[in-house]
């Protein structure tokens, strides 16, 4: 039997996927993270639909808890996206010294 | 007759700066560039004072970033010679005639080596280590084995210069310019030089946070 719950989650999920691929379309996203956002969108409307899948998933991965799984790949999550900041930050701090360099060149010519 | 440009990248040395720009006239290097790194001391006053080519950043960018204006101002300004010198009277301007021999008998890099006995008096044996250290991860990331891979003191002909590709900002632009010299195939050659250590120079260099950091950001040069 589908609970409420899961019929909104489940609509949730389908306007996440809708807004994934308009940011792909309009070159937002790349492939890669694209394909990875419809992976994990996709995995998460099957678990909401049989959660009992939950279940056979954790014991897979040797965790007594489902919640416990949710945590780890949370925090994986966390890591993952603190690193791409980080790796923005770099882009920009070189960006910042590219535009500080011309600066320095300029002014000397004049 | 080669066209020798002297860089010296800056950063609060209002107690040095002036000295080792004199020092290096005494010996007729007269083409002396000095990027100040927006100091807050006096450091761009005293460097104008004199009478070098003067170029200065408006936001500190740190070590990296003043090499990368420095060595693009010194082939704007016509040099077939570059050389990179320390602003914290850690190098010894007789050195570079060393260096010169080098890169007029056909190699297109020499760096200075501090690690050679009897040559780094005052180097405390944790620096040693450190640089040792680093030079293990430049080899590690990069693929390039040098002795002193931190060293300040280099020289580069025009060519080799133009295809360095500078991007890291602070200290871990030595491991970089290091990479860089791998990856372009440059003839490499280390040259034994002097290391002055004063309490002075010594407050300027990096400590062993420092090294942490840089590895760090080197980790980084790599992925990105």
């Amino acid at each position: 039997m589908v609970l409420c719950i899961q019929i909104f989650c489940i609509i949730i999920g389908f306007f996440s996927i809708i807004m994934v691929l308009y940011r792909f379309k309009i070159k937002l996203l790349t492939y890669g993270e694209f394909s990875l956002w419809c992976i994990f969108l996709i995995l998460l409307c099957i678990l909401i639909v049989f959660p009992e899948l939950i279940n056979k998933i954790i014991i897979l991965f040797g965790i007594s808890r489902g919640v416990d799984l949710f945590f780890y790949f949370a925090l994986m999550l966390i890591f993952y996206l603190i690193f791409k900041i980080y790796l923005k930050i770099e882009k920009i701090e070189q960006e910042i010294t590219i535009i500080v360099k011309e600066i320095a060149l300029e002014k000397k010519k004049k | 007759m080669n066209k020798i440009v002297i860089v010296i990248p800056a950063y609060n040395e209002e107690q040095t700066i002036g000295k080792v720009i004199q020092n290096l006239k005494k010996e007729d290097y007269n083409n002396i560039i000095v990027v100040d790194d927006n100091s807050s001391d006096k450091t761009y006053e005293i460097a104008k004072k004199e009478g070098v080519s003067l170029y200065r950043h408006i936001i500190n960018r740190g070590l990296g970033g003043a090499l990368n204006t420095g060595i693009t101002a010194a082939l704007n300004e016509g040099a077939d010679i570059i050389v990179t010198f320390d602003a914290d009277l850690q190098h010894d301007v007789n050195d570079i005639k060393k260096l010169l021999y080098y890169i007029e008998h056909e190699y297109d890099v020499a760096i200075g080596n501090r690690l050679t006995k009897g040559l780094n008096k005052g180097m405390h044996f944790i620096r040693r280590i450190g640089i040792r250290g680093l030079d293990f991860i430049t080899y590690l990331l990069f693929g390039a084995y040098v002795c002193d891979s931190q060293s300040g003191l280099r020289m580069f002909n025009k060519e080799a210069a133009f295809k360095l590709d500078i991007r890291t900002n602070r200290m871990e632009v030595s491991s970089e310019i290091i990479k860089e010299i791998k990856r372009n195939k440059l003839k490499l050659k280390e040259v034994p030089i002097k290391a002055i250590y004063t309490d002075y120079s010594l407050s300027k260099g990096n400590t062993v946070w420092n090294g942490f950091g840089i590895v760090f950001k080197l980790l980084l040069r790599r992925i990105m």
